[in-house]
């Protein structure tokens, strides 16, 4: 047992007590529950998934027959063409979305921060509304507005002359399609990243700048993107995790179509352990896309950390 | 006196304290309750003269006793004395028709026989995956599954026995009204096992067509391929961008894969022969798919990316004049004055096949099954056989257009008045064809309808599409240990 010791504002020490067992050890009474739970809910199935990626997964009557097969799983992921074209449809994706997103979001943060405070407060309201939407709703409701024959965006085309377009219906537009939607909806996110980070900026640099007779250009080039560094790499951590994994969207609207023109590595994933039922070739993908998403985590955990 | 400081050491104690008390109580006024309720009800049932029963059941841990005297020769009158608070809750997880379930008949059900039903609604993937794993690893979680009949070769393992489940209420089974080729889904390989699930919705996929434009053409309605094909180019070509041919879903999957599978079938060839060697890479699977490339460039734009509602709508709408992939509930909407463009112009037909070939319309049965896990076995074949009798798939038919598998339905005058299409529908029973009877359905499904798909969209040759879906089907296949 431990005497505590308690100094009271008067400055003297004094000995109040003698603390139970249970007492000192108390914080981690608290923190039992939550580990507890991240153990069932976090570390049993990642273990799970590792074991199921080096084996042959079987349904039978209450039990799951597993028998390893060393690296087979993996080999084949190298010669499934499906995977092949997923991975090069994903990494696009992310290029691109991501890229998209945060021009979009900076462009929107900094007009804001040039409005007036209820302007500003008013268009916020207004812009997060995408972002407060599930991606299956979105999805839904732009598969209606994209549809060929009855959607409003081919009705106000051609209001204007022109021809209707196929959006997801063509594979050479379809992954385009649902990149715009994306765009849409997620820039907002990076609009509330960055524009809080544009607010917390120190004014210094500004007022140096205006004293020098910098442009309105040359100031946010040289004062405000670098100012904004962490926030940019915070922002694509997240972006770029986030798209990395997307597949409800395809889900939604195409199911990946038409033929395989939008699907991604996670819907493959999906269809190969939920379809085709191959527990153990899903889980050797699963644990692939894991580990190249930790490299790219990594990466730019490190560069937050230098800048 | 003033009262003592509060501690976070006494808190705690109090807090704790307060929690065991909680807790305790919780638990007893759990191991006791019953209640003593009076129930009269009427069973007409023939039994003996002067037969006074007195029996104990139990049931969830509390003594029923259960008291019947008889009254007249016909009719015997059931007093129960003393039963537990309602039956036991039956857990029904659904999807697909049932997705839009009115739940007035759940109601019903809880009123004539105190089975509450709590209905479980998913989208059909979602279904399909947590069944499979809830029922393969033998949970509890559902007293009832509902399933679609292309998954009862891989579910029939994991469900109980309907025979005996009837016979212990004195029901038989299969009942002879029901229709003999829907009652055989439920029983998979045929007599290995033994009926485990029972239809509930004769969902039939079946031809439908513009009666109205086959008139102004001049032309019988379509028999063949052929003629759907001949016919489509002239509406098409006469018609278009007011009225198409013909309509097709082209997503990848189960979409496409249904559009085709008539057609397939209607070329006198199956996706996969009996051994479960993939056939799209034959003579008539490539005629197959070059009738569909035909279809599709006689299609409404954008099938590319058409699934059952979008389809459903082109045709309801007035857009297309045929479609082989039309199922009832789109037909309701054909039918319904509020939505529809061409209410009482459609007739609805067997599939078209090519001379020499069966017509196959494809069965889209939802059967009802019992997991080998669930705890209420008999609550849930009770709940199974209310639901399933004549006055409630009536009702389920107004309420939720879920097609009656009883022959005795099909033809009530009173539904064919209301529901037209039932006279087509029975039609197409009488000559559908399940999907390919095999555990390993859903990835033949999902492989050949990718690359359906990829054909329809013009990413992939037919003699492409065919040999690359052949070789993955096969490859798929051999890894499941299909040919072993």
């Amino acid at each position: 047992m431990l005497n505590v010791l308690r100094r009271r504002s008067g400055g003297d020490v004094r000995a109040i007590a003698k603390t139970p067992w249970w007492e000192t050890h108390l914080r981690f009474f608290f923190i039992a529950p939550s580990m507890v739970l991240l153990a069932v809910m976090a570390v049993f199935p990642a273990i799970m998934s590792w074991r199921m990626a080096f084996s042959r997964v079987n349904f039978k009557l209450g039990e799951l027959e597993i028998e390893p097969i060393g690296f087979a799983n993996f080999t084949k992921a190298f010669s499934d063409n499906l995977i092949i074209g997923s991975t090069v449809r994903t990494a696009v994706w992310v290029l691109v979305v991501v890229s998209a997103e945060i021009v979009v979001g900076l462009f929107i943060a900094f007009l804001m921060s040039k409005l007036h405070s209820r302007a500003r407060m008013l268009f916020t309201a207004a812009l997060i509304i995408p972002l407060v939407l599930p991606p299956v709703s979105v999805g839904a409701g732009w598969l209606v507005m994209m549809d060929v024959n009855f959607g409003v965006l081919n009705y106000l085309l051609s209001l204007v002359g022109i021809e209707p377009l196929l959006w997801l219906a063509d594979d050479r537009t379809a992954l385009a399609s649902i990149m715009l939607i994306d765009i849409w909806q997620a820039s907002m996110f990076v609009f509330i990243l960055m524009y809080a980070g544009i607010l917390s900026l120190p004014q210094d640099p500004y007022e140096a700048a205006a004293i020098d007779g910098a442009s309105p250009w040359q100031i946010f080039r040289d004062v405000t993107i670098p100012l904004l560094r962490p926030t940019f790499v915070v922002v694509l951590l997240l972006r770029t995790l986030d798209a990395a994994r997307i597949a409800d969207r395809m889900l939604a609207m195409t199911r990946g179509g038409p033929g395989s023109s939008t699907e991604t590595v996670t819907l493959s994933i999906y269809k190969y352990a939920f379809i085709h039922f191959n527990f153990g070739y899903a889980s050797a993908l699963s644990v692939m896309f894991q580990v190249v998403l930790i490299i790219l985590a990594t990466f730019y955990i490190r560069r937050i950390l230098r800048t | 006196m003033l009262p003592r400081s509060i501690t976070r050491r006494r808190l705690l104690r109090a807090g704790g304290g307060v929690a065991l008390g909680a807790a305790g109580a919780a638990i007893l006024a759990a191991c006791g309750e019953t209640q003593v309720v009076e129930v009269e009800r009427i069973v007409e049932k023939e039994v003996p003269v002067e037969k006074i029963v007195e029996k104990e059941v139990a049931v969830e841990k509390v003594v029923t006793k259960e008291v019947v005297k008889e009254v007249a020769v016909d009719r015997i009158v059931t007093v129960v004395i003393e039963q537990p608070i309602g039956k036991p809750r039956v857990r029904l997880r659904g999807t697909g028709p049932l997705g839009t379930a009115e739940t007035g008949i759940f109601d019903k059900l809880l009123s004539e026989t105190q089975i509450e039903l709590d209905h479980v609604e998913q989208p059909y993937a979602a279904t399909y995956q947590s069944l499979l794993i809830n029922l393969s690893q033998g949970g509890s979680a559902y007293d009832i599954a509902s399933m679609d009949d292309p998954w009862m070769p891989q579910f029939t393992e994991f469900l109980a026995d309907i025979t005996p489940l009837y016979q212990g209420f004195g029901w038989v089974w299969p009942d002879p009204d029901m229709i003999p080729a829907i009652v055989n889904l439920g029983d998979w390989p045929p007599g290995k096992y033994g009926p485990r699930a029972v239809p509930n919705i004769g969902n039939i996929q079946s031809f439908a067509y513009r009666a109205d434009v086959m008139e102004n053409l001049g032309v019988e309605p379509p028999k063949t391929w052929d003629d759907v094909a001949e016919y489509s180019t002239k509406i098409t070509g006469d018609m278009a961008p007011d009225l198409y041919g013909y309509t097709i879903r082209g997503q990848p999957g189960n979409p496409a894969m249904t559009s085709f599978l008539p057609i397939m079938r209607g070329f006198g060839r199956d996706v996969i022969d009996g051994d479960l060697n993939p056939q799209v890479n034959t003579e008539e699977g490539l005629a197959a798919l070059d009738m569909v490339v035909t279809l599709k460039n006689l299609a409404p734009p954008g099938v590319e990316n058409i699934g059952h509602h979008e389809l459903g709508k082109l045709m309801y709408t007035g857009l297309a004049a045929m479609s082989g992939d039309v199922w009832p509930d789109q037909l309701l909407k054909m039918y319904t004055p509020d939505l529809s463009s061409v209410v009482g112009k459609i007739e609805v037909l067997p599939e078209p096949a090519q001379p020499g070939a069966d017509h196959a319309n494809m069965t889209g049965v939802w059967l009802f099954g019992v997991p080998q896990g669930s705890e209420n076995h008999e609550a849930a074949a009770e709940a199974i056989h209310w639901l399933t009798q004549a006055e409630n798939q009536k009702e389920n038919m107004y309420a939720n257009n879920w097609p009656p598998v009883r022959f005795s339905l099909m033809d009530d005058p009173g539904l064919l008045a209301d529901f037209p299409f039932l006279a087509g529908i029975k039609n197409a029973a009488s000559v559908a064809v399940p999907r390919p009877r095999t555990e390993h359905y859903s990835i033949v499904e999902e492989i050949v309808g990718r690359h359906v798909s990829a054909v329809i969209a013009e990413q992939e040759s037919v003699g492409d599409a065919a040999r690359l879906a052949d070789e993955e089907v096969r490859v798929a296949l051999e890894e499941k240990g299909a040919y072993s």
